[in-house]
């Protein structure tokens, strides 16, 4: 009887303190799903609005963006699928455009490593139809912006003439050059130019040649960049 | 006593795979996209971070609290004060881990089989925990003795 009474009280007490813990536990979830918002993504994407492809006074000529006779070259091989890339765009590519590159220092090569899929060889064409109209890194950076999931449609040809329109580019001539096909085997020359070159992953930057495989942060890119220059 | 054996097992395969985690986190391999499928090293998106503690390090320490708790719980059958730690632990570890499964797949869009193996050993613990803490609803726990 009294043993009976006692498993009862154990059953209350068991059951009131798995409630407790039920409502603690979650809480505890909620409180890191708060907290594991990534801090650097409110600022970045605010400043996104305010970002430009090319910086004002800055020469851009086809892939390559800042002064000819820089002394650094910062080679970036990319897929405008690979959301790395899109990450070292918005971040370390961003600051270097505030700084090394309008300072003349430093000059950005973008290649087209395009491996994640048929979309990505259509975006990295479509890129090449907006450099004929002298519109490389605007569209460049327009793709990096429209990023979405890998081969979803996101960069089907609907959207890459919308891009070239929001663009203001001539979307007759745009459209005529995406279909023409002229500079899909480019892309894939350029895909095999990487791999001759030790590309393997997206993003590589070589800094004068230094390789980086994967994305730094813009700290390392400068520290490289500050090791090259000394040799 | 089996689903005890089978709990400490599965928490230190659990405790393994989140030090493997936050090693790689540590040794500061670079995120890249690899040709064959997806994107790697999920484990140093922004969202690995949790106010500067690796979330990867939160699962070591999450596992080893349990692995210490399963020992206690093997050796005092029936206490119910490790129990309900281990059922609460494992709940919100398992919560937890389904939302970092959520940002994998419709945020980051990439998967990491490590983190994944992770969430499901978790998912386990949590699972044969309700039956652990079911012994003591039934007051199994105190009449046996």
């Amino acid at each position: 009887m009294s043993q009976s009474r006692r498993a009862t009280q154990t059953n209350r007490a068991a059951l009131v303190l798995s409630l407790v813990v039920v409502v603690v536990a979650v809480v505890i979830v909620a409180l890191l799903i708060v907290l594991n918002r990534p801090a650097s993504t409110t600022p970045e994407s605010a400043s996104n609005r305010n970002q430009v492809a090319v910086p004002t006074g800055v020469p851009a000529e086809g892939n390559v963006m800042g002064d000819p006779n820089a002394p650094v070259t910062v080679e970036v091989w990319a897929d405008y699928q690979c959301p790395y890339c899109r990450e070292f765009v918005m971040g370390p590519e961003a600051q270097l455009k505030k700084t090394l590159i309008p300072e003349g220092k430093v000059k950005l090569v973008y290649r087209n490593f395009a491996f994640i899929g048929q979309e990505s060889v259509d975006a990295a064409a479509a890129a090449y139809c907006a450099q004929d109209q002298g519109r490389f890194w605007d569209y460049n950076y327009k793709l990096f912006s429209e990023q979405g999931a890998e081969n979803s449609g996101t960069f089907s040809k609907a959207n890459l003439i919308r891009f070239a329109s929001d663009l203001g580019l001539n979307v007759a001539q745009f459209r005529a050059c995406l279909d023409s096909g002229k500079y899909l085997s480019k892309v894939q020359a350029d895909t095999q130019d990487g791999r001759a070159k030790g590309v393997r992953a997206t993003p590589t930057i070589f800094v004068n040649g230094e390789k980086i495989e994967g994305l730094p942060s813009y700290e390392q890119l400068v520290q490289v960049i500050n090791s090259v220059q000394s040799k | 006593m089996w689903r005890n054996i089978v709990m400490l097992a599965l928490s230190i395969a659990g405790t393994a795979v989140a030090a493997y985690l936050t090693w790689v986190h540590y040794s500061g391999n670079l995120a890249l996209c690899l040709g064959t499928g997806g994107c790697e090293k999920v484990q140093t998106s922004a969202y690995s971070v949790v106010m500067g503690v690796p979330v990867a390090l939160l699962g070591l320490l999450m596992y080893l609290a349990l692995d210490v708790l399963l020992v206690w719980l093997f050796l005092t059958k029936d206490n119910v004060l490790p129990a309900v730690a281990i059922f609460g632990i494992s709940l919100a570890g398992t919560l937890y881990s389904a939302y970092l499964t959520y940002l994998e797949l419709y945020v980051i869009h990439a998967i990491c089989p490590w983190c994944v193996t992770s969430a499901v050993i978790i998912t386990l613990l949590f699972l044969l925990s309700i039956a652990e803490m079911s012994r003591f609803y039934r007051g199994e726990a105190v009449t046996e003795s």
